[in-house]
């Protein structure tokens, strides 16, 4: 069962857990999924929280081969201007 | 006071205004522009006096999708490298909800192998994503995979660990979800 603040968040997680991008477990500074069954555990360096301010939340994680990774979820109108134009639609 | 002021102003006066406000509320009840297809409900009038505290309305505050909608949110649409997903196309258009979520699952099983955790039932239409997902194409595969690892790893939800007698299939059949149409 999840918990979260916002619906939302259950609900874009549940579809990725529909298509084999499971959330697992979570401690003080890692998050364990399991994608398209391959568990990994992934540590947790920093996140900066959601605030409407910036309309968006970051997580800086480490996987398990030392790659780190900036990930980054928001709002449309706060996250397309910072994509790739090439690559917009 | 109304007895006094009778002559200055008619008895009737007050019916023919309440008749008045009885034909707009029916007016605002019949009103196209105020009716939504989608749940075949026009307006509802719950007041007939209210009509004209109408008039002096300044400011319409609207809350974020959830106040109104019941709070639950529906995964419908994503757009993944400037393609989007969840909508009918292709081949498999033409199929029921429940047959394409069956074939999104088996597209995905026939690569990764059978995912425990996935709804048996969901209102998605996700097998041109599920082909994504196991493209032969690594670059096209990889920022879809991408997209959901995301998903995974960037959010701020705990798993209720007092509910962990449910199985997640039971859970995930509360089918919420949610719409988000960018994402990087």
């Amino acid at each position: 069962m999840y918990l979260a603040q916002s619906p939302d968040e259950i609900g874009l997680l549940e579809m990725a857990r529909n298509l084999g991008f499971v959330f697992l477990s979570r401690t003080q500074d890692s998050i364990t999924c399991k994608i398209l069954n391959k568990t990994r555990t992934y540590r947790v360096l920093h996140e900066i929280p959601f605030s409407s301010d910036r309309k968006r939340m970051s997580v800086i994680i480490e996987s398990e081969d030392g790659e780190l990774l900036l990930l980054c979820k928001g709002a449309d109108n706060v996250i397309a201007p910072r994509t790739n134009p090439e690559q917009r639609a | 006071m109304i007895v006094i002021s009778q002559n200055l102003i008619p008895i009737a006066l007050y019916a023919s205004v309440e008749i008045i406000k009885m034909a707009q509320a029916y007016l605002i009840g019949e009103d196209i522009e105020m009716y939504d297809e989608r749940t075949d409900i026009a307006c509802i009038p719950r007041s007939w006096n209210l009509g004209d505290d109408l008039g002096q309305v300044e400011y319409v505050f609207s809350d974020k999708t959830g106040t109104l909608t019941e709070n639950v949110m529906k995964f419908k649409n994503c757009t993944i490298a400037g393609r989007e997903y969840g909508q009918p196309e292709g081949d498999w258009a033409y199929k029921g909800q429940a047959e394409i979520w069956q074939d999104t699952l088996t597209i995905l099983e026939v690569k990764y192998g059978a995912n425990e955790y996935a709804a048996p039932e969901f209102d998605f239409l996700g097998v041109a994503l599920a082909r994504t997902l196991t493209s032969e194409v690594k670059e096209e595969r990889e920022r879809a995979v991408d997209f959901f690892t995301t998903l995974c790893l960037c959010h701020t939800v705990f798993i209720d660990h007092t509910q962990l007698g449910m199985t997640p299939l039971a859970i995930s059949c509360r089918n919420q979800s949610s719409h988000i149409p960018f994402f990087h």
